[in-house]
């Protein structure tokens, strides 16, 4: 369990992040909502330790955070971040720092671009490539910083299709998304944040009958039924 | 170039064409010796063999070795390819002091390589102190930016001190350019030892070459500091082109270009990429001096004037030929 207790973010005057409270529980998929600028990437940057200059705790297991030695923040979590770094080594190298990395890619069917060079990839080929690389890693938070913005439909399927084997592991996998509806599909829980503080923290199932989406975000709910049945669910 | 055989095939080149040049280096210069007679001791071939062939082709491997090596870290640590020992001060603080020196005490030009080795780690610490004060998450492209503000101020000391004091210009332009035509056994000890030292200390925490590349956020969640890493590959550059320049002159340029040729070969692994650089950079080096000293024989040019007209059209066709993979 990660505990976070009065999180605040201040980058000189301005308040990044203001006074957030939360628990994030093993084996579920935390979904996280807000504008441009209302803090989302900060907050995983703080549960990752890239963000040192937070007041309150983050605490993984009990284990404060900043107090953690190397070793136990290697073990603690494993960040995707928005902007990929454009290295210039190889998939192979990359994917060859922790053991599997390489089987990972695999498993996308993407084996073909272990020879390239990282920094010659298309945008959602990287995407994919830093996913295996982040999920190479054994750690007990998985943070993805909007792994949706450059992906395609058929690697956004790839990367849904990995959530529910890190849940089966008693993991927990925080995801920020800009598409309400692309968050509910995969989340157990909605965290949405406002201006940097916590607008709400809910379940999917609450955020959909709610009215959070309406509040925070002035979005009307809109469903639709499709000729077999199925019921679609979208916010403008 | 980009299978796995690539790397044996070019540790193998690059190490049999340092085993020639140093050979050919110790054979070839101003006088003829007969390498019979260089175990006799006293004999003139004796001395010229021991006293200065011998000190000056290692001098040239040992800078050779320094400037690549810390060119390596720069572009490591900044993650900027442009990096070399001259963006960070080091050219411009060492040959600043080095000026200054000669002005004040023109008749103390043996003090000259401790004075090159203090004034180019002291525009280090300026430029490291500027780089600080600028926001933690720039601190890639703030190292380059207080390098480039601490030259243009140390540059302007250098013009301001040869305008006043045009004498001291001749001794200086030697060691601006660089070349190993004064070296002296003696003067290579403490730079040698201070090299060992920080190539162990490189060569053995390679995986954090690695580990920054990835961009500070990843690093950090891997448990590292991304900070501490900079700071502590950026201070073992500088203590390498430090100790470089003082006996060889400002010949920071071989650390901008041995690393391109690395990356070329290894696709990568900082380990490797360490190993090429080190290699490549003394060859290189090695080929300039010889230069010097040959192509005007029995006169002599300063190595520096070679290394550029290797090392120029070389680095061109590398960033060249990289711009096309």
């Amino acid at each position: 369990m990660i505990s976070i207790d009065s999180l605040s973010v201040k980058a000189g005057k301005k308040v990044l992040l203001d006074n957030i409270s939360l628990n994030l529980e093993n084996g579920n998929v935390y979904a996280l909502l807000g504008e441009n600028g209302s803090g989302k990437t900060t907050l995983l940057r703080a549960l990752t330790s890239s963000e040192h200059r937070y007041s309150g705790s983050i605490a993984f297991d009990g284990k404060e955070l900043r107090e953690a030695s190397k070793r136990e923040r290697e073990t603690f979590h494993s960040l995707l971040p928005q902007v990929l770094p454009l290295v210039d080594i190889t998939v192979t190298s990359l994917l060859e720092i922790y053991p599997g990395g390489k089987e990972i890619l695999s498993t996308f069917g993407l084996e073909k671009l272990l020879a390239e060079r990282v920094a010659t990839l298309s945008g959602g080929e990287r995407e994919m490539v830093f996913l295996a690389f982040s999920l190479s890693r054994d750690t007990e938070l998985y943070a993805f910083d909007e792994p949706e913005a450059n992906l395609d439909i058929r690697y956004r399927r790839v990367f849904e299709d990995v959530l529910p084997e890190l849940k089966r592991k008693g993991k927990i996998v925080i995801v920020s998304f800009h598409d309400i509806s692309r968050a509910l599909r995969v989340a157990d829980y909605m965290i949405t944040l406002s201006g940097g503080k916590l607008a709400s923290f809910e379940s999917a199932d609450s955020f959909l009958s709610g009215e959070t989406a309406l509040r925070v975000f002035d979005l009307k709910k809109h469903v639709f039924f499709s000729a077999d049945g199925w019921e679609k669910v979208e916010f403008f | 170039m980009r299978n796995d055989r690539a790397f044996p095939r070019a540790i193998a080149l690059l190490v049999s064409v340092l085993l020639f040049l140093f050979f050919v280096s110790l054979l070839i210069g101003s006088s003829r010796i007969k390498l019979g007679n260089i175990f006799t001791s006293g004999s003139s071939d004796n001395i010229i063999f021991f006293s200065i062939r011998l000190p000056r082709a290692t001098a040239a491997a040992l800078a050779g070795f320094a400037f690549s090596l810390s060119g390596l870290l720069l572009q490591s640590a900044t993650g900027n390819d442009l990096a070399s020992p001259n963006i960070i001060g080091m050219n411009s603080g060492a040959g600043c002091a080095v000026l200054l020196f000669l002005s004040c005490f023109p008749s103390l030009f043996m003090f000259l390589p401790l004075v090159a080795f203090v004034g180019g780690m002291l525009a280090l610490l300026l430029v490291f102190s500027i780089a600080s004060l600028v926001s933690t998450r720039t601190s890639s492209s703030a190292l380059i930016l207080a390098g480039i503000a601490v030259n243009a101020l140390f540059n302007a000391v250098i013009s301001t001190i040869s305008s006043l004091d045009p004498d001291v210009m001749s001794s200086y332009s030697a060691f601006s350019v660089g070349g190993f035509a004064s070296v002296q056994a003696s003067s290579l000890i403490v730079p040698s030892i201070i090299i060992a030292f920080s190539s162990v200390a490189v060569f053995s925490s390679a995986h954090l070459m690695d580990t920054i590349k990835l961009g500070d956020e990843i690093a950090s969640s891997m448990g590292y500091n991304p900070r501490a890493i900079r700071i502590m590959l950026s201070s073992f550059a500088a203590l390498l082109a430090a100790s470089a320049v003082s006996f060889s002159g400002l010949l920071g340029f071989v650390g901008l270009v041995t690393p391109h040729l690395a990356e070329y070969i290894t696709a990568g692994r900082s380990c490797r990429k360490a190993l090429v650089t080190v290699l490549a950079g003394m060859d290189l080096v090695l080929i300039a001096d010889l230069l010097a000293r040959t192509v005007i024989m029995p006169g002599e040019l300063p190595a520096g004037i070679f290394m550029a007209a290797v090392g120029v059209p070389f680095f061109i066709f590398l960033v060249v030929r990289r711009a096309k993979l």
